[in-house]
């Protein structure tokens, strides 16, 4: 479960987020929707234990894993180091973990090897070789073609169905929302607040 | 043709040594003093004659023994103070007055000082070196620290990746251009002070060496000498330096 009282959150002296008070069950799927610059990512980072520095109490007694923006893998480290060094998992597992997302066989690659697509597919395989209890995503579909936003909506959709993880899900785009997820936060206003 | 040789791997090095020793020649002929410059044709045989004396690596080795222990005592705590003031930011307000006062302050004062305070030891022989070259590490260093990238932090943070992992497999690969940058630098630093610590304090070493043979005018030795261990930088440029940085940057021209 993670739970978030938030009284307020400040860039300098702008009041970015306002007083909020939200809960996540466990295999919850929820998405956090709003317009860009809202505050949405910076929920997110509170969430994720990335940003510390706010009034407010966080509780998590959950593990989490995260697929950012942009992939953000070591791109000195093999395909098969940025499962096993982030995640923990053993080598024997790596096979599983890249056939999961259509990358058998690129074990050895190094990540500039890899197109930005099958960059995205290694960062979603990571995220859930760790076994999270909740995954955490951040606008992980930007600047996809609609071929392959579809394949990644479908491809995140079974592996959610398989490992059952709770999900959090920032967007701002209404179909990635419907299609992923159940429940709805919309955050608007300024400072912004929920409106569910 | 000729081209084409050009293009095998290590023969434009080779030909710019055999140019610069060729021009060394020239200025040797028009000299035409060999108490002044001798050529190359007579500083070789000197070379020769103190290797087979034994002289030559007795001084060579004590030289790079404390090269090395300079360099890794340099290299270990000016890239920890380097990592540290590049991430925090307030460490780097603090220290960064020492930072330019030490980069600042010359050499040979340093060296005086800790033979003056330690006594004329090997101790303070290598303490005055690393002294010496720890604030430019530092500098170096700091730069890559806060080129860091955040991204890749916040990834390391999620994933819960331990201390030693983030430091061995998101930081340091990030930091290795720079950490060459300052190996290079510093080695070449490094042992031009050294000799002037041995040249100082010392009883052996090539420092040592050039300082005797300086007061008896003998440049062919000192030549002889220097040569020697600049034959040896080089080879630990190629050697080592070289292979390292090519295996650490591999994934780049993958």
């Amino acid at each position: 479960m993670i739970s978030l009282d938030l009284q307020a959150k400040r860039f300098g002296e702008t009041e970015v987020l306002g007083p909020m008070s939200i809960r996540f069950n466990p295999g919850e799927r929820v998405a956090v929707t709003g317009p860009s610059g809202v505050g949405k990512s910076t929920l997110l980072r509170i969430l994720a234990g990335l940003d510390a520095n706010y009034q407010g109490k966080l509780q998590r007694d959950a593990s989490i894993s995260m697929v950012f923006q942009e992939p953000n893998l070591l791109p000195w480290r093999s395909v098969t180091q940025n499962l096993t060094l982030t995640t923990g998992i053993d080598e024997s597992d790596v096979g599983k973990a890249l056939a999961e997302v259509g990358l058998t066989g690129l074990q050895d690659r190094f990540p500039d090897q890899l197109s930005l697509g099958q960059q995205r597919r290694l960062a979603l395989a990571r995220a859930f070789a760790a076994k999270p209890d909740f995954l955490l995503m951040d606008e992980p579909f930007v600047s996809l073609d609609p071929e392959r936003l579809s394949e990644m909506l479908n491809l995140t959709n079974q592996l959610l169905d398989s490992y059952q993880p709770g999900l959090i899900l920032v967007t701002h785009s209404e179909v990635e929302a419907e299609q992923l997820c159940i429940r709805r936060l919309r955050l608007s206003g300024q400072p912004a607040m929920i409106e569910e | 043709m000729a081209s084409d040789l050009l293009k095998v791997r290590g023969v434009v090095p080779a030909l710019s040594i055999v140019a610069l020793v060729a021009f060394w020649s020239l200025l040797a002929i028009l000299n035409g003093d060999p108490d002044v410059l001798p050529g190359p044709w007579q500083v070789a045989p000197l070379i020769v004659k103190e290797a087979i004396s034994g002289e030559l690596w007795l001084h060579l080795s004590a030289t790079l023994l404390r090269v090395i222990f300079a360099f890794a005592i340099a290299m270990s705590l000016g890239t920890a103070l380097g990592i540290l003031m590049g991430r925090v930011r307030l460490f780097d307000r603090w220290a960064d007055p020492w930072l330019i006062a030490l980069l600042n302050l010359p050499a040979l004062v340093t060296i005086v000082l800790c033979y003056l305070w330690i006594g004329l030891t090997e101790v303070a022989a290598i303490t005055a070196v690393a002294l010496n070259k720890i604030p430019a590490v530092t500098v170096t260093i700091r730069e890559g620290a806060r080129a860091l990238s955040p991204k890749l932090d916040d990834m390391a943070q999620v994933f819960g990746m331990s201390p030693a992992d983030r430091m061995r497999h998101v930081v340091i690969p990030q930091l290795a251009s720079y950490l060459a940058s300052a190996g290079r630098s510093g080695v070449s630093l490094i042992w031009k002070i050294v000799l002037v610590v041995e040249f100082l304090g010392r009883s052996n070493g090539i420092g040592f060496q050039i300082h005797l043979y300086f007061q008896l005018f003998d440049v062919g030795i000192v030549l002889a000498y220097a040569l020697s261990f600049i034959a040896v930088m080089l080879a630990v440029e190629i050697l080592i330096l070289q292979p390292w940085e090519t295996r650490t940057t591999r994934w780049r021209r993958a």
